[in-house]
């Protein structure tokens, strides 16, 4: 299952929201912004009066040291304002960009259950991770740079307007050829890097997993084939910067010719209009001089359009993560009158034109009981146990304990009847005690330690470094696989559900270490019902009850004794162990 | 790093040229405007157009210069940085494992996409730089013409300005480590927390994630800020200082023009010029940080380039042995018969592993105190590609490879160029290799089959699915020599029991050894070595074994009974079996033998109720 992407109406509203929400912070930057580009609009004001004042011949010593000490004060103030409006616009990129991902994060923490057991973990992981840092580029720098670009543009031009609008009109020369090219380059330029995005990844790719894999490659003498596909890898990042570089080949001197022609203009159009007394050389000089200014902050202005693109595209894949529906809606004052799992006529399917994979469950756990549910590959044993533990809600009939269904509980409550039991063993980066107290935040060393003691892993955190305080995770103590498995055990006890539903539970275990941890787990079955989802025949022979599922029914159901006694499907599959140890033996 | 300046030479002289006659364009453009205002504006005549013809040819000489110096600059860039990386791709590649034992893979990786990126902007900025430096020089030359005062301030005062703006740039260094530490801490958090979601949304915790991660946001947030107050005073800085520079420049031009000495235009030359400085200005500066950079990307390219391989050609290397020679470890006193099964068990699995592993020559260092004969040679004295022609290792965790599956599988293409099949005989031959490693399903699960193009590391399959594709890969290798380290370690016990069985007809007569510590798997062996912290202290098969009376059988036993339930059948009985009560099996073969009878599942299309009734 793909985790949705928001559309760009969806990614346009929330930009919107973003700046109506820091609109203070906003007008206050955009403000001192215009301060300090009035300071850099000093300079071309000043040698346009000076040349008017010496070509008139009133130009005297003293005004050109008052100019040169007003010149002084102008960019003294402009150096000034905008380091505090650069600062002001950095902190706000910062806080909106802490803000976004937090939220994300919040909304990733929130993902329905059943999402989260069905979409495993690489798209999510790539949001939190790539999507995030590209975002950080535009949201971090984007947003200040953009703010000084624009003010600066759009002030410089009044400027110009005001010295003389009728040369100014001259500036205006270059916008179309900048608009057009601009259009038609965008129109490319995304498609073209993201596809330099991907190649770029490829390559890394390759690369990262020839490191990774050297040992393998040397073992299996695949050099020759490895650096092919490198050499592949490489040429097609090459190829793919080749076509953005020839979109930037056509529009870079387009747009770089395009601010400068129209200075010529200025200066040809404005010989004109003095020739006429409808201008002064001052007032042209100063408006050329302002027309060389604006490129500087134009350039920038077109170039973060591109980035602008990238972040967008990044911002769509991260609030789009919010738009995974609820799989649940909580009855909030739903109580359990008991601690009864029942099954009536439970049937599933997956998605809505899926094939049912199971038809009409019937079954009634006894509290403290243990049930062994039995049957090949694809019979919908797991299916089963995920609808107990309130992964999925049945599709027809219904799965209830104490009366309640399952997926009306809260989430927190439900943690607390029922919890589903896999291979899975996540160590997060912490410390143990960090750990384990998921499962109980506001548990006591001591009732850390007694829950470890449970599972037999007291002995071994004791002898860690730091104890119960050990950083564990990447970058901490490695744990083994059967000390990772401990750990959530533990956490099992701490969390103390009355049903424990078991998948494969120890099966992907080292070999070596899955007698250890057998009786760990048998700990912390006792006194709790249980529901195993059995791979191996003894774990039916040790369980009170055994429900032979096949092909979406429960085909049997009793305990070991009467259903061997009963001469069934379940009796022919001891019967073939047992024959098979006795042609053996 | 010469040696690769060297290879682009063209792109590097070219991005110079096109830098400096960029650079140019825009110090002769300031110029030509004073000029134009001079005899043009000033004094209006027809002149004016000529001056506007000569600016607009230098504006077009300037933007094409522009567009060809980014060229030759993103070549040099890609040039630079993909010959690196690809360069440690195909070091990586040849050095094998001595590279992952000397340098954390992640700093590798690192290396290539940080540290090849960085040595690219070096190249870049050189030529930058000295477009930045000639435009400067002919600038100052053009004011020392007109005035030697202002060409002297220009001379003087700009390397000053650059050398105050890099000196400040220092303390910012230490602020951005710190965000950027702090910045990596965040992205670890968040994808731990998406890494262990299933367990905190099954399990709880997610509340107290989401704080922490919002509280470690919160902190990146506040380095963030801490650089923002630095940074943007240099930004203001930036500002300021070559403003003061520039306020200077027109005080002094203004004076000279009243005394006469210049004309009004010149001027106006002069303010563009000192406006214009400001770009080489900060070129300098930056270069200063990419060079800092640079070097120390160098070094660390330099640093992984020089890893050799573990296992190198001696001066006169020995002929090696003809096929079907015996291998040794002399450490261990394991001996590997030709032809037959051979099993390694130890108590300690790596014990055993690293025993297996000598067998493949992978650190002659290590064979100094450990030497494996091979027919009575000497395995280090054989050429590697001897060795690596017909001993195979596969160890414990293979790794797969981007690409198209059949390619990645069928490995004889890659080790034997001269070797030719057609596509028949390959898809025959992959296809009965995946049956061997029950592999089969996992390739009909894909879209595409064998064809299908796999991710990187094949992290699209699961552990289990890996293992058997590696052990599919390692069978077509079809080697003299297979050993295999842990091959079913992730696979389910049902499984386990097919790989076992197929393995024998797949590796019929060949010599082929096994490290595990599986029943399932020692059954089909024809001799198991038993191995204590690395030394045999006894042989035998696992019938023999499991019953023998003495230190050895016990030592295996105890082994073996640890990879089975404690819940299984009395050890020592009729263990043969234990390990194969997996429902699956006892399933498939009860209905084979018509025990159970089959429920089909009814059809997904509408002939659900015709499958009912039959």
């Amino acid at each position: 299952m793909l985790l949705p992407i928001a559309d760009s109406k969806t990614v346009r509203a929330t930009a919107r929201a973003l700046i109506r929400e820091h609109r203070g912070a906003l007008a206050s930057v955009l403000v001192l912004h215009s301060i300090a580009a009035l300071g850099g609009l000093a300079g071309p004001w000043l040698i346009g009066r000076m040349i008017d004042a010496m070509t008139a011949g009133t130009a005297t010593l003293r005004g050109i040291t008052i100019a040169a000490l007003i010149l002084v004060a102008a960019y003294t103030m402009q150096g000034f304002v905008s380091r505090f409006a650069q600062k002001q616009g950095m902190v706000l990129g910062e806080t909106v960009f802490a803000k976004l991902r937090e939220q994300f994060m919040a909304t990733v923490g929130r993902l329905p259950l059943s999402v989260v057991e069905s979409a495993g973990t690489g798209d999510l992981l790539a949001r939190t991770t790539n999507d995030i840092s590209s975002l950080a580029q535009t949201v971090r720098f984007g947003i200040p740079r953009i703010l000084v670009a624009a003010t600066t543009t759009v002030l410089t031009l009044v400027a110009a307007f005001l010295t003389n609008p009728l040369v100014t009109l001259g500036l205006l020369v270059g916008v179309p050829s900048i608009a057009l090219v601009t259009r038609w380059y965008l129109r490319r330029s995304g498609k073209g890097y993201q596809r330099q995005l991907a190649a770029h990844a490829l390559l890394g790719g390759v690369i990262s997993e020839t490191v990774e894999g050297a040992r393998t490659i040397e073992a299996l003498s695949l050099a020759p084939a490895q650096q092919a596909k490198i050499d592949a890898a490489v040429l097609e990042r090459r190829e793919s910067e080749k076509y953005t570089l020839n979109l930037r080949t056509v529009w870079l001197p387009t747009i770089e010719f395009s601010f400068l022609v129209p200075i010529v203009v200025v200066i040809g159009w404005g010989a004109y209009l003095v020739s006429i007394g409808a201008a002064t050389v001052g007032e042209v000089t100063a408006v050329a001089l302002y027309g060389t200014q604006l490129i500087g902050p134009m350039n920038e202005l077109l170039r973060w359009m591109d980035e602008l693109q990238v972040g967008a595209t990044a911002l769509s894949r991260i609030i789009g993560v919010a738009d995974v529906p609820p799989d649940r809606h909580p009855v909030p004052d739903a109580v359990p009158a008991d601690e009864k799992l029942v099954a009536r006529s439970v049937r599933f399917r997956y998605g809505n034109d899926g094939p049912e994979v199971l038809h009409g469950i019937d079954l009634d756990l006894a509290v403290g009981e243990r049930l062994a549910v039995v049957g090949p590959s694809g019979s919908g044993k797991s299916t089963l146990g995920r609808l107990m533990a309130g992964i999925n809600a049945p599709t027809g009939g219904s799965m209830t304990v104490g009366g309640v269904p399952v997926t009306d509980l809260p989430l927190e409550t439900l943690r607390g009847h029922v919890a589903l039991v896999t291979q899975e063993h996540h160590v997060f980066v912490g410390t143990i005690a960090d750990n384990l107290r998921l499962a109980k935040p506001g548990a006591d060393d001591a009732e850390l330690e007694s829950a470890l003691a449970v599972v037999d892993a007291l002995i071994w955190v004791r002898y860690m470094p730091d104890g119960l305080e050990t950083q564990v995770g990447s970058g901490g103590v490695v744990l083994t696989p059967a000390q990772a498995q401990q750990i959530a055990l533990a956490r099992l006890v701490l969390l103390d559900p009355h049903t424990l539903v078991l998948d494969e539970a120890t099966s992907l275990l080292d070999p070596g270490a899955a007698r250890d941890l057998e009786s760990s787990l048998e700990k912390v079955l006792a006194g709790r019902t249980v529901v195993a989802i059995a791979h191996r025949l003894h774990t039916a022979h040790d369980a009170d009850r055994v429900a032979v599922v096949q092909a979406g029914h429960i085909v049997e159901l009793g305990p070991h004794e009467s259903l061997v006694a009963a001469g069934g499907e379940y009796a022919a599959l001891w019967a073939s162990w047992h024959h098979e140890d006795a042609g053996h033996s | 790093m010469l040696w690769q300046a060297s290879r682009q030479k063209k792109f590097l002289i070219g991005g110079i040229l096109f830098g400096v006659v960029w650079m140019l364009c825009q110090a002769i453009w300031p110029y030509l405007l004073g000029r134009a205002i001079d005899d043009g504006v000033a004094e209006p005549s027809l002149d004016v157009l000529w001056w506007c013809a000569a600016l607009l040819v230098v504006a077009i000489v300037q933007a094409l210069a522009g567009m060809l110096r980014h060229r030759m600059a993103v070549k040099n860039f890609v040039r630079s940085a993909l010959r690196v990386g690809r360069l440690i791709g195909h070091h990586s590649a040849e050095t094998g494992s001595a590279i992952t034992a000397t340098t954390a893979s992640g700093e590798i990786v690192a290396t290539v996409s940080t540290d090849a990126l960085s040595l690219g902007v070096m190249f870049d900025v050189v030529a930058r730089l000295v477009g930045g430096i000639v435009a400067y020089l002919v600038v100052s030359g053009i004011m020392l013409t007109t005035s030697v005062e202002l060409g002297l301030l220009v001379l003087i005062g700009v390397p000053v300005l650059a050398a105050v703006l890099t000196l400040l740039i220092r303390p910012l260094h230490s602020r951005q480590a710190a965000w950027r530490e702090q910045t990596g801490l965040l992205t670890t958090l968040g994808a731990d927390t998406v890494a262990g979601l299933r367990v905190l949304r099954g399990i709880g915790g997610e509340d107290e994630f989401v704080a922490r991660y919002a509280a470690r946001s919160q902190q990146v947030k506040r380095a963030g800020v801490h650089l923002a107050k630095l940074q943007s005073w240099l930004d203001g800085l930036q500002v300021f200082l070559p403003g003061i520079f520039l306020a200077f420049i027109v005080w002094y031009g203004a004076r000279l023009v009243l005394a006469g000495a210049i004309s009004v235009g010149e001027l106006v030359a002069f303010y563009g010029y000192a406006t214009f400085l400001v770009i080489p200005l900060r070129t300098a500066v930056d270069a200063t940080q990419i060079f800092a950079r640079g070097l120390v990307a160098t070094r660390r390219i330099l640093d992984v380039l020089r890893i050799r391989a573990g296992a190198r050609d001696v001066g006169e290397p020995s002929r090696a042995p003809e096929a079907g020679a015996e291998l040794v470890d002399v450490a261990s006193g394991v001996i590997i018969e030709p032809g037959r099964f051979t099993g390694l068990v130890d108590v300690d699995p790596d014990a055993a592993a690293a025993v297996a592993t000598r067998l493949g020559r992978f650190a002659d260092t290590e064979h100094e105190e450990a030497p494996v004969l091979w027919g009575g040679v000497d395995h280090t004295t054989v050429p590697v590609a001897e060795v690596r022609r017909r001993i195979v290792v596969s160890d414990a965790h293979p790794h797969l490879f981007q690409g198209e599956l059949i390619d990645g599988l069928d490995v004889k293409k890659a080790r034997d160029p001269a070797f030719e099949s057609t596509d028949t005989a390959q898809f025959r031959a992959v296809s009965r290799a995946l049956e061997h490693a029950a592999a089969t399903e996992t390739i009909a699960g894909l879209p595409a089959g064998v064809h299908e193009v796999i991710a990187e590391r094949g992290r699209s399959f699961s552990g289990g699915q890996r293992q058997r594709l590696s052990l599919a890969r390692a069978l077509l290798a079809d080697s003299e020599v297979l050993v295999l380290i842990e091959p079913t370690s992730a696979v389910d016990a049902h499984t386990e029991a097919q790989i076992a069985e197929s393995l024998r007809e797949a590796r019929a007569d060949r010599t082929t050894v096994v490290v595990s510590a599986s029943p399932l798997i020692l059954d089909r062996m024809d001799v198991i070595r038993v191995l204590q912290n690395g030394r045999l202290v006894g042989s035998g098969s696992h019938g023999e074994l499991m019953r023998q009376q003495d230190d050895v059988g016990f030592l295996y036993r105890s082994v073996v009974a640890r990879s089975m339930s404690a819940a299984e059948p009395d050890a020592g009985l009729d263990l043969d079996d234990a390990g194969t009560g997996t429902i699956d099996t006892l399933w498939q073969e009860a209905t084979q033998t018509g025990a159970i009878s089959i429920i089909t599942e009814p059809p997904r299309d509408g002939t659900a109720d015709a499958a009912a009734d039959r």
